[in-house]
This record gives C-alpha cells, sequence and structure tokens, in this order.
C-alpha cells in the first residue's frame, strides 16, 4: 500500500475487518494455549477436586 | 549590550503558545496527577525546546549545525524504537497475568476493545490524512504510550509529537471518558450482573510458559509485533520465573522509571512551535478521542453481543476495561459496578480483561503494521 497516499474507503473498511479478524484469530489461539497449559499444569486429582466442588 | 538582548528578536508568539502548552501539562501533572512521569517531562521538554535558539536542539547557526542532546536522545532512543522497547520490559515485570490465566475468555474482551483503532483509521483516512498518518493517528487506540510510539516511529509519521500528547492524555483521561459511553451503551439491569470469581490459583509452570508461547504465536500471526509483544513478555518472565527477583524489581522501578524520565523529555524534540501548532495537531487530539470511545463501544458491545450465546451471564462492563490503559480502565468498571450495586465486585473480572488489553493492543500495532507495510 502507498504509505504516503490517502487510502480510499474500500481499503481502509478491509484493513478494518482484516485487522479485527487478525486479532481474534491470534486471541483465539492464546486462549487455546492457555487453556491447554491449564489443563497440562494442573494435576488430575486437583481438577477433580474443582470439578466435585462444581 | 545588543549581543544579549538579540535572541528576544526571535522570539515568536508560536513559541509563547508553545510555553502555555507546557505550563498546563506541568499544572495538569501536578495538580491533576494526570500521568505525571510522562507529561511533566513533556511539559518541560516543550518550553525547553520553544526558547529561541535552544540549545537543546539541533540548530544550523550561520551555515555550522549545532548537535543538540534532545536530537541525540531522539536518534539514539526513540527514532530505532529503543526508549518503548525498553519500557515494556518494564511493564511486562509489572503485569500479573493471573487475572487472565484463571479465565482466559477475558481475552475476548480485550480484541474487542482494540475497534477504536481500526475504526479511526478509517476515520483519519476520510479527514484527508496518508496512510502512514492515519494509522499512526489510530494506534492512539492501543490505550498504550510505547506501541503508539513504536507504530508511529515505524511509519515515519510526521505527528509523533501530538499523537504521544494524545495517546498519555487520554490515558489519564478514562476516568473522564470511559463512564459516559458505559452507561450510554448498558442498561441498568446489565449494569448489576454480578460474575462468580473462582479463585482458582494457577501453576507456575503455566506463569512461566505463557510469556514463552505467547510471544511465539503473536510472532508467527505479526511478525512485525515480535519486537513488542517480546520485550513485553521477557519482562514478565523475568518476573514469574522465581529466580531473577532483583532483576525483576530493576525493570519494575529503575528501569522503567530512567526510560520514562528520557522518553518524556526526548518527545519534547518534536513539540517544536511550526510543527506542533496546526490544525493537525487539533484533529488528532479529536481523533484520539474518538478511538478511545469506539475502543470502549468495541469492548462493551461484544459483551452484550456475549451474552446472547452464554448461558453464564457477563457484565458487559468489563469490555470497556478491555483497552490497555492499566490499571485505570479496570478501576473505572469496578467502581461502576459498584455504584449499582455495592457487592457486584467486579475488579478480578476487569483486571484480567485489562491485561488482556495489554497483550492485544501490542498485536493490533503487530497486524495494523503487517496490513498495510507489505
Amino acid at each position: 500500500m502507498n504509505l504516503e497516499a490517502v487510502a480510499p474507503l474500500t481499503d481502509t473498511l478491509s484493513i478494518l475487518g482484516l485487522g479485527m479478524l487478525g486479532i481474534f484469530i491470534v486471541t483465539v489461539a492464546i486462549i487455546l494455549t492457555i487453556v491447554l497449559l491449564n489443563l497440562l499444569t494442573t494435576p488430575v486429582k486437583k481438577r477433580k477436586d474443582s470439578g466435585n466442588r462444581a | 549590550m545588543e549581543a544579549i538582548f538579540q535572541n528576544f528578536s526571535n522570539l515568536t508568539w508560536q513559541q509563547v503558545v508553545m510555553w502555555c502548552i507546557g505550563g498546563t501539562l506541568i499544572f495538569l501533572a501536578i495538580k491533576k496527577d494526570m500521568e505525571p512521569s510522562l507529561l511533566l517531562p513533556m511539559g518541560f521538554g516543550a518550553i525547553l525546546v520553544n526558547i529561541p535558539m535552544s540549545g537543546a536542539i539541533t540548530q544550523v547557526i550561520e551555515g555550522a549545525k549545532e548537535i543538540g542532546v534532545l536530537n541525540v536522545l531522539f536518534d539514539g532512543g526513540i527514532a530505532n524504537e529503543l526508549f518503548p522497547l525498553l519500557l515494556f520490559i518494564g511493564i511486562g515485570a509489572m503485569i500479573d497475568f493471573e487475572p487472565l490465566l484463571t479465565n482466559p475468555k477475558l481475552m475476548l474482551f480485550g480484541a474487542a476493545a482494540q475497534f477504536g483503532i481500526f475504526f479511526t483509521l478509517v476515520a483519519a483516512s476520510l479527514l484527508g490524512f496518508p496512510l502512514k498518518d492515519a494509522a499512526s493517528i489510530a494506534i492512539i487506540g492501543a490505550a498504550d504510550g510505547p506501541t503508539s510510539i513504536f507504530v508511529a516511529n515505524y511509519l515515519h509519521s510526521n505527528y509523533l509529537g501530538p499523537i504521544i500528547i494524545a495517546a498519555y492524555s487520554y490515558m489519564a483521561l478514562v476516568p473522564i471518558v470511559q463512564p459516559p459511553i458505559i452507561k450510554l451503551l448498558t442498561t441498568k439491569k446489565e449494569r448489576k450482573i454480578r460474575m462468580e470469581y473462582t479463585g482458582n490459583s494457577v501453576s507456575q509452570a503455566t506463569k512461566i510458559l505463557f510469556p514463552i508461547i505467547v510471544t511465539v504465536i503473536a510472532g508467527i500471526f505479526a511478525p512485525r509485533s515480535v519486537a513488542l509483544v517480546g520485550f513485553l513478555m521477557f519482562g514478565n518472565l523475568i518476573r514469574e520465573c522465581g529466580v531473577l527477583g532483583s532483576l525483576s524489581d530493576t525493570a519494575q522501578k529503575v528501569l522503567a522509571n530512567l526510560i520514562t524520565l528520557l522518553l518524556g523529555l526526548t518527545v519534547a524534540a518534536n513539540m517544536q512551535a511550526d510543527k506542533f501548532l496546526t490544525l493537525q495537531t487539533l484533529m488528532i487530539l479529536g481523533l484520539g478521542l474518538v478511538a478511545f470511545v469506539f475502543d470502549t463501544a468495541g469492548g462493551v458491545v461484544f459483551g452484550k453481543i456475549m451474552n446472547l450465546f452464554v448461558k453464564k451471564k457477563v457484565n458487559p462492563m468489563i469490555g470497556a476495561a478491555g483497552i490497555s490503559a492499566f490499571p485505570m480502565a479496570s478501576r473505572v468498571v469496578h467502581k461502576l459496578g459498584l455504584a449499582e450495586d455495592n457487592q457486584n465486585h467486579l475488579l478480578m473480572h476487569a483486571a484480567g480483561a485489562n491485561v488482556a488489553g495489554q497483550i492485544a493492543s501490542v498485536i493490533a500495532g503487530g497486524v495494523l503494521l503487517n496490513l498495510i507495510v507489505k
């Protein structure tokens, strides 16, 4: 993209759409990682205990 | 005798206006406690660089170039993005990600509250700013000073000074800017929604692996964000590893304070009257507000949409804490929750969304650069 020129509305709207999509994709990847990390690093006994409490 | 007074003739009214602006920044820092660690050095710097023939900045006198110390600091610390990145180590060392790690879905609020960045990009382009400046102005919505400096500088924006002032000023004004928007977009019933806090602890291994993995994920998707995310997460790794207590303390206090001190003064190198007193500066201040308003709205509306699909309702106000301004945004949400119901404690949820916003704003900066710099 030409950084020195004023971008047309169609371009900036596509940046808006792609930008938010990109952030959400990275976010979901991070969430899945956290969930996985929590599962892998919490002892099975503790997980069962908290499950029973709930 | 004439030699002593000759500099008076070089003084312009624009420079006097800049002294007043500098004085105002110092007043706001001291009397109103608005981001004093940055606004005070910036205010003093604004006066320093607007003294006619100021030796603090580079001057060409009779064809000879005299290098000013603020330009040396600018070239050595901001032009190469060093200061904002070093500051991120300190910020990373200050952040406790535990509220986010115990409730990872809060990360979504951090993502949604970046909407203002991209909306402002559209608005700034419609107002006639070239793409590099529109993107630099839009990143004010990251509500994160170092990210704003990094992106604006990366894109060689002509408006670095006003952008940084807007970013830090609106961060300080979060308690004034956010409540009316939150109230406008939520009902009394929604603001009263209570959220259970499980208080589950997170293992040390998770806390250590989290910054490493986030760096890798963000780096793969948005490689230009690696420096920002990496330095932020490196700071957090120092904090959480458990064996570098003194380094963590140094990063949180000495390093962060030292860089902040130099950053404020150095940014002022870009606050010379001829560059600063323009219509564009006013437009940038206006667009900065737009960015914060739509960030807040993005987070709150996302919370409302989420409630359409989940069993356990979330209080949509915590979406507003998804902006990066830490910890002001989470305090605002907590206070609004208590104002509706004095037993509704939202602080931990809001803090989780708030630290998520810290990560998401950095990722947003990287994604934005990826999209426009080919």
